[in-house]
C-alpha cells in the first residue's frame, strides 16, 4: 500500500468515525454489533429503509449504521477519484462482512439511505476495481468533499434547518415567523439560538451554513465533470442534499422576508449586488443540484404530516402556500398556541366550524372544505386522532351532500387514508379516537368537534 | 495540513477572515496549489479559529501560539500531532526557512497583531523568516462594518440589515471598526517593532506585508498601513472573492508562488 491512499483512507474514516472513537481499525462488525439492539444488523437497516420511506428524518451523523454507510459511499468515490485503493485496505474484509449483513444490495444500487454502500459492494463484487489514476482535479474535489462532509456532520444547526420544514411542530412555525419579521430578530436568533425566550432557533444559522454547503457541493459536482459514477456516488452519499429543494423553498421564504425588510427602509447603493450574488447563487448551486437530485431520482419522500397536508389542500408546497383561508384559521389560533394553551386553540377552531354550520344548507359544502382545513391544522399541531374525528365526521356529512365523484370527496378520502397509515395500523387509530371520544364525553358530557 | 515533499523548504499558512472557515475561505487553493509544481516545495496549513465572538486579540493569542511552535518547534508540535500515524514516514522538519502568512480580511488583523506580540517574545530572531501576504485585509478598519458582517455571514440578500444589529453583539466586530481603539494600537505597535528593530540594524521584512485589494470590496479601508509595499489591485473581484481561486481568476495561486 501506497503512503498516499493510506493517508486517504485515514481521511475518509476521520471524516465518519464517532468522535473520539477509540477503537481503531474502524469500522469493525464487533463494534457495529454491539452499537445495535441484539446486534441485529439486518433488522435495524430494515428499520432505516421504513424509516425513511415513510419520510421519517434519518440523523446526519451520529446513528452507527448510517454512519458506516455513509462512510463506505465516501470510500467508493474516494476510489473512483483515486484517492484511494480499496483494492488494499486493512479493513476490506470487515467491510464487506457488515454490508452483507446489513444487506445492502438488495436495497439497489440508486436507494437514497443504502444505494452509496451497496454500489461499493458490488464494485467489490466486480473483477474490475483497478485504481483510476488520479487525476488533479477529482482527486482535489475528492479532497474537497471530504472537509465539506466533516462540516456537514458536526453542524447541528445546519441539521435542524434542514429538518424544520419536515416537523409538524407549530412551534417551529411560529419561531420561523418570528425571527423573520425584523432584522434584529433575525441577528438575535443568531447570537442566542433562541426566537424569543423559549423557541429553538438553531435553524437560522443553519439556513446560513446551507448557503454554503450547497455553493461547495455544487462545486464539487462540477470539478468531478463528466466522471458520472463519481457525480452519481457524491450526490448519493451527501444525503444531506437530498433535502435541496425544501432547503430552497425555505431559503427563499427568507429571501422574500429580508427584501420585505428593505422595503421599509431608504433605498441603499448595495441592494442590487445584493440581489445579483443571490441570483447567482441560485443559478450557480441551487438549482443544478436540484436537477441533479430529480436526475437521480433522490429527493426525500415527504413526511406523514406534509403528505396529509397535501391531501387536506391538494398544494404540492404546502408548507408556505396552505389556502388563504387556512392562514387566516391559523391566524386566529395563534395566539393560544403560543401561549402554549391547546384547549383553547382547538375551542377556536371549533368556533370556526360553528360559524360555518350556522350557515345552514347554503353554506354546506364551504363548511366541509373549512372542517377539513381544520383537520390540516390538527395534523399540522402533531394531533392526528384529533384531526381523525374531524375527518371521519366531515367525510360522512360529504357523502350525505356531495356527488361521489366530487374532488373533494376524493381528497377527503385520500386524507383518512394518510391519516391511517401515519398513525399506523387502523386498529390502533380507531382505538385512540374512541378513547379520545369517551374522554371528551366524561370531560364536557357531549360531543365536539 | 497539506503535504507532498520529503523536505519541503518552506511553510504557507492561509489564515481566514471574520465568519470565515480554514479552508472554504480559500476555496479552491488546494485543489490548484497540487496543479502548480511550485507549491510543492511547501507544506500549506490552514489555520481555523473562532473569528466571531471573542476579540481580535484573543484570537491573535490563539494564532501567536501556533505560529510560535511553527517557527520554534514544528515537527513535536504541529506536524507530528498532525500526521502522527505517518511520522515514520516523513523526513522530520526541523524548521521552514521561509513561513509565508496569507490572510484574508480580518485575518490580517489576527496576523499582524500575533506578529507584534512575538516581536517582543524570545521567539522574536525567528520572525524574519515569516513573510506576509494580505487579501483584502482589514488592518485599517472598515468604514461598513454591516457590510463586513453580511460578507462573513453569506449570500442571502438582506444580510447587511441583519449586519446593523449584529455590531452590538460580536467583540471582535467593534474591534474591527475604522480607528477602533485594538486598530490604532495595532499600528503603533507595528510602528514601534520597526523603529525599534531599525535602532538594532535588526531586519523588518515580516513587518511589511505585500496587499491585495480589490475591485469592488466595498466594506474595508484601502489606504497604506504603516510601510506596507504599494497595493495591488485586483479588478472585477470583490471582498469575498479575492482570495478564491476559480479556473479563470488564478491571481491568489500566483501571488502566493510570487510572494515566496
Amino acid at each position: 500500500m501506497t503512503l498516499r491512499y493510506d493517508i486517504g483512507l485515514a481521511r475518509v474514516a476521520r471524516t465518519f468515525a464517532p468522535p473520539g472513537l477509540e477503537v481503531e481499525p474502524w469500522p469493525t462488525i464487533d463494534w457495529l454489533s454491539a452499537s445495535v439492539p441484539y446486534g441485529d444488523l439486518e433488522s435495524e437497516a430494515h428499520e432505516l429503509h421504513s424509516r425513511h420511506s415513510t419520510g421519517v428524518w434519518l440523523p446526519l451523523a451520529g446513528n452507527p449504521i448510517l454512519d458506516v454507510l455513509d462512510f463506505a459511499g465516501a470510500l467508493d468515490l474516494a476510489h473512483l477519484c483515486g484517492y484511494v485503493d480499496i483494492n488494499n485496505i486493512p479493513i476490506l474484509s470487515q467491510l464487506v462482512l457488515i454490508l452483507d449483513r446489513l444487506g445492502v444490495v438488495k436495497f439497489g444500487p440508486g436507494h437514497p439511505v443504502f444505494g452509496a454502500a451497496a454500489q461499493l459492494r458490488s464494485r467489490i463484487a466486480s473483477e474490475t476495481i483497478s485504481v483510476r489514476d488520479a487525476e488533479v482535479r477529482e482527486y482535489a474535489a475528492c479532497e474537497r468533499y471530504l472537509v465539506l462532509m466533516g462540516d456537514v456532520r458536526k453542524d447541528d444547526a445546519f441539521e435542524e434547518f434542514l429538518r424544520d420544514p419536515r416537523t409538524p411542530d407549530r412551534r417551529s412555525h411560529v419561531a420561523q415567523e418570528a425571527v423573520l419579521a425584523a432584522p434584529e430578530a433575525f441577528a438575535e436568533a443568531l447570537v442566542r439560538e433562541r426566537a424569543g425566550n423559549a423557541l429553538d432557533a438553531r435553524f437560522v444559522s443553519g439556513g446560513l451554513h446551507a448557503v454554503e454547503y450547497f455553493a461547495t457541493l455544487a462545486d464539487v459536482l462540477r470539478a468531478l465533470g463528466t466522471h458520472r459514477d463519481a457525480r452519481g456516488q457524491c450526490l448519493l452519499n451527501a444525503r444531506w442534499a437530498h433535502s435541496v429543494t425544501s432547503a430552497r423553498r425555505q431559503l427563499e421564504r427568507w429571501v422574500e422576508a429580508m427584501r420585505g425588510w428593505r422595503r421599509s427602509l431608504p433605498q441603499m447603493s448595495d441592494e442590487e449586488l445584493e440581489d445579483e450574488r443571490w441570483n447567482a447563487f441560485v443559478g450557480r448551486a441551487l438549482i443544478p443540484l436540484e436537477a441533479d437530485v430529480a436526475e437521480w431520482s433522490l429527493s426525500n419522500p415527504l413526511s406523514p404530516e406534509d403528505r396529509l397536508l397535501q391531501a387536506t389542500t391538494g398544494l404540492s408546497d404546502i408548507q408556505q402556500e396552505y389556502s388563504a383561508r387556512a392562514g387566516r384559521q391559523h391566524r386566529q389560533v395563534e395566539t393560544p398556541l403560543k401561549g402554549g394553551n391547546l384547549r383553547e386553540a382547538l375551542a377556536e377552531l371549533s368556533d370556526i366550524a360553528r360559524e360555518q354550520d350556522a350557515l345552514g344548507e347554503l353554506g354546506a359544502v364551504d363548511a366541509i372544505v373549512t372542517r377539513t382545513e381544520i383537520a390540516g391544522i390538527l395534523v399540522r399541531m402533531g394531533k392526528l386522532p384529533a384531526a381523525l374525528i374531524v375527518i371521519e365526521r366531515v367525510l360522512q356529512d360529504a357523502r350525505d351532500r356531495l356527488p361521489p365523484s366530487d374532488e373533494l370527496l376524493t381528497r377527503l378520502s385520500r386524507l383518512r387514508e394518510e391519516i391511517s397509515h401515519a398513525t399506523g395500523s387502523t386498529g390502533e387509530l380507531h382505538q385512540a379516537v374512541e378513547e379520545r371520544r369517551a374522554e371528551r364525553r366524561h370531560r364536557y358530557g357531549a360531543e365536539e368537534t | 495540513m497539506i503535504s507532498t515533499l520529503a523536505e519541503p523548504s518552506g511553510a504557507i499558512v492561509f489564515v481566514h477572515g471574520w465568519g470565515g472557515k480554514s479552508v472554504s475561505t480559500w476555496d479552491r487553493f488546494v485543489e490548484h496549489a497540487r496543479r502548480f509544481v511550485g507549491y510543492s516545495k511547501y507544506d500549506l496549513f490552514f489555520f481555523g479559529y473562532p473569528s466571531k465572538g471573542p476579540t481580535t486579540k484573543f484570537c491573535a493569542g490563539r494564532f501567536a501560539s501556533f505560529l510560535e511552535d511553527l517557527l520554534a518547534r514544528p515537527q513535536e508540535c504541529i506536524v507530528g500531532p498532525t500526521l502522527e500515524p505517518w511520522t515514520p514516514f516523513i523526513t522530520p522538519r526541523t524548521d521552514y526557512s521561509r513561513v509565508l502568512l496569507c490572510a484574508h480580511s480580518m485575518g490580517a488583523v489576527v496576523v499582524r497583531r500575533a506578529i507584534a506580540d512575538l516581536d517582543l517574545e524570545p521567539v522574536a530572531p525567528q520572525l524574519p523568516r515569516v513573510r506576509l501576504l494580505l487579501f483584502a485585509p482589514a488592518h485599517l478598519g472598515s468604514s461598513d462594518l454591516p457590510g463586513l458582517i453580511a460578507e462573513g455571514l453569506g449570500e442571502l440578500p438582506g444580510l447587511k440589515l441583519v449586519g446593523y444589529a449584529l455590531r452590538a453583539y460580536y467583540r471582535s466586530v467593534k474591534d474591527l471598526a475604522e480607528k477602533s481603539p485594538a486598530l490604532e494600537l495595532l499600528e503603533k505597535d507595528t510602528r514601534d517593532r520597526l523603529a525599534a528593530r531599525r535602532d538594532a540594524h535588526l531586519p523588518v521584512g515580516h513587518l511589511i506585508a505585500a496587499v491585495l485589494h480589490s475591485q469592488h470590496d466595498k466594506v474595508v479601508v484601502q489606504e497604506r498601513f504603516v510601510e506596507d509595499l504599494r497595493a495591488e489591485d485586483v479588478m472585477h473581484q470583490d471582498h469575498r472573492s479575492i482570495c478564491k481561486p476559480n479556473d479563470v481568476y488564478l491571481t491568489p495561486v500566483d501571488r502566493v508562488l510570487r510572494a515566496l
